[in-house]
């Protein structure tokens, strides 16, 4: 069983399962992943941080173009640990798209093909019978990977950390109207917060730059009254941290823009600008924005 | 990279329209005027050229810069990377259009600003230039190089100070670089043509 081109089949085991006797809906299911679909896979394996790592190929057969993409390798990892071999490692949380765990470069596309969509929202169903499907890591040297497809992305942390917080009353809760926002704030706001923080925009950009992610998490902060106690500083000190983890600058490319599973828009990062503008040189008579704390 | 770069298409803005006297069909009087009131006012002109050749070293060691640090953002690249965003061929090869129009720039300045005038006419020294077709080619192979740069150029600029990256903007920036590299481009082209 050694042999790669018979990854994935898992057949032998659901006719195991059948002859003894685990039910009608286990025969259904075993039926439906009767040779519907089989892909091949091109994935990039590496077994640690300082391993070169490379690629290996694997096909995948008996799917059925209803399962998920992620489902689709738990079939490929299943038939792999069954083999005794060491399973593909990738990143996988909610599997509903809200989390941002999920993380793989399909066909040199971050989260694969859709739009507005992470990779385990994406659907064997985009891909056609008997394709060859590459599979890499998110690519940055900011996100150095841990192990096969899994990066490494504690440096969105800390640039979170540096500024993308607000100050808070402690004691009894402020009462929920005392700050007024209009609606048409509140939306906006909204739509810059649901970035899920994956790195998609990272992934996808030729300069590897966090601009989009820096973008949405200043913006949603900073454009709320809650925000305002540490927006000069925010701005300039999540750009001073961005650029310290090594991601690189924006040329205005908007890539980012067109793989973020959130859809966030680049107008954002036009704000981030302003607000780098207005904190550094306008509102702050050129002095400089002290970041240290 | 903005900043010097807006002051350089304010500089081209000039030049073009000064330099459309040249189609005038008067044998050049009012181009050769256009040269000699710009080479009699020095005091002007002298900063002026200095402002610009300032902001072009500040852009190519910003340009340089940037793209070493972008080399250094992804040092293991994709063994595939596919565009599905606003990727072009000007956004992709603005540092190599921006080195043609480097080297253009010499060559440029060395034939035309310190090259020998035909019996003190720099119009006929421009006539006998775009006569050649390598000469003529060459230009129209930079023009275009130079409209590809100005496109990208103008609206990353326009995202850059702040502005927007509305999709109004990006077709602001298509029309202002054609009109900007295709007027130059009239000039050899018609040149080469008539004469």
């Amino acid at each position: 069983m050694s042999d790669r081109t018979h990854v994935g089949c898992g057949c032998q085991r659901g006719a195991s399962h059948e002859g003894a006797g685990h039910g009608g809906a286990a025969v259904h299911v075993d039926e439906r992943r009767v040779n519907v679909m089989s892909v091949r896979l091109r994935v990039w394996r590496q077994k640690h941080a300082g391993d070169k790592g490379g690629f290996v190929e694997y096909d995948a057969g008996r799917l059925t173009p209803d399962m998920s993409f992620l489902e689709m390798l738990d079939v490929v990892n299943e038939d792999l640990q069954r083999d005794g071999d060491e399973p593909i490692a990738f990143d996988s949380d909610c599997r509903e798209g809200i989390c941002g765990a999920c993380s793989l470069v399909i066909d040199g596309v971050p989260h694969g093909p859709g739009q507005g969509v992470t990779t385990c929202q994406v659907y064997m169903r985009n891909f056609s019978d008997g394709a060859t499907i590459t599979i890499e890591p998110w690519r940055a040297q900011a996100f150095p990977v841990v192990r096969d497809l899994i990066v490494d992305r504690s440096a969105f942390d800390r640039i979170i950390g540096a500024g993308g917080y607000n100050s808070t009353n402690t004691g009894s809760a402020t009462d929920a109207n005392s700050a007024l926002i209009s609606q048409a704030q509140a939306e906006e706001a909204f739509d810059a917060a649901a970035c899920i923080g994956c790195g998609a925009c990272v992934a996808t950009c030729k300069n590897a730059s966090a601009m989009l992610f820096v973008a949405a998490k200043v913006k949603h902060l900073n454009i709320l009254p809650q925000g305002q106690p540490e927006r000069r500083q925010r701005t300039v000190a999540m750009l001073k941290a961005m650029d310290d983890e090594g991601f690189g600058h924006c040329t205005n490319e908007y890539e980012c823009e067109a793989v973020c599973p959130k859809e966030i828009s680049v107008e954002h990062i036009a704000f981030l600008n302003r607000e780098y503008l207005r904190a550094q040189v306008l509102s702050s008579g050129m002095r400089p924005v002290i970041t240290e704390a | 990279m903005a900043l010097t770069g807006l002051m350089w298409y304010g500089f081209l803005v000039g030049h073009l329209a000064g330099n459309l006297t040249l189609l005038s069909g008067d044998s050049g009087a009012a181009f050769d005027e256009y040269a000699g009131f710009l080479e009699s006012i020095p005091q002007f002109i002298i900063p002026t050229e200095l402002i610009l050749l300032l902001a072009l070293a500040l852009h190519v060691y910003c340009a340089v810069s940037l793209s070493r640090e972008a080399a250094a953002a992804r040092p293991i690249g994709y063994r595939q990377l596919r565009s599905v965003g606003g990727r072009s061929v000007a956004s992709r090869s603005m540092i190599w259009s921006g080195l043609l129009i480097l080297v253009f720039l010499g060559v440029h300045i060395f034939t035309f600003k310190y090259g020998d005038r035909i019996d003190g006419s720099l119009f006929r020294l421009v006539q006998e230039t775009f006569g050649h077709a390598i000469w003529a080619g060459f230009y129209l192979i930079v023009m275009v190089a130079l409209g590809l740069h100005l496109w990208h150029a103008l609206r990353s600029a326009f995202q850059t100070l702040g502005l927007s990256a509305r999709p109004t903007l990006r077709r602001l920036s298509i029309a202002f670089c054609t009109i900007i590299a295709g007027g130059f481009a009239l000039i050899p082209a018609t040149m080469f043509l008539g004469g």
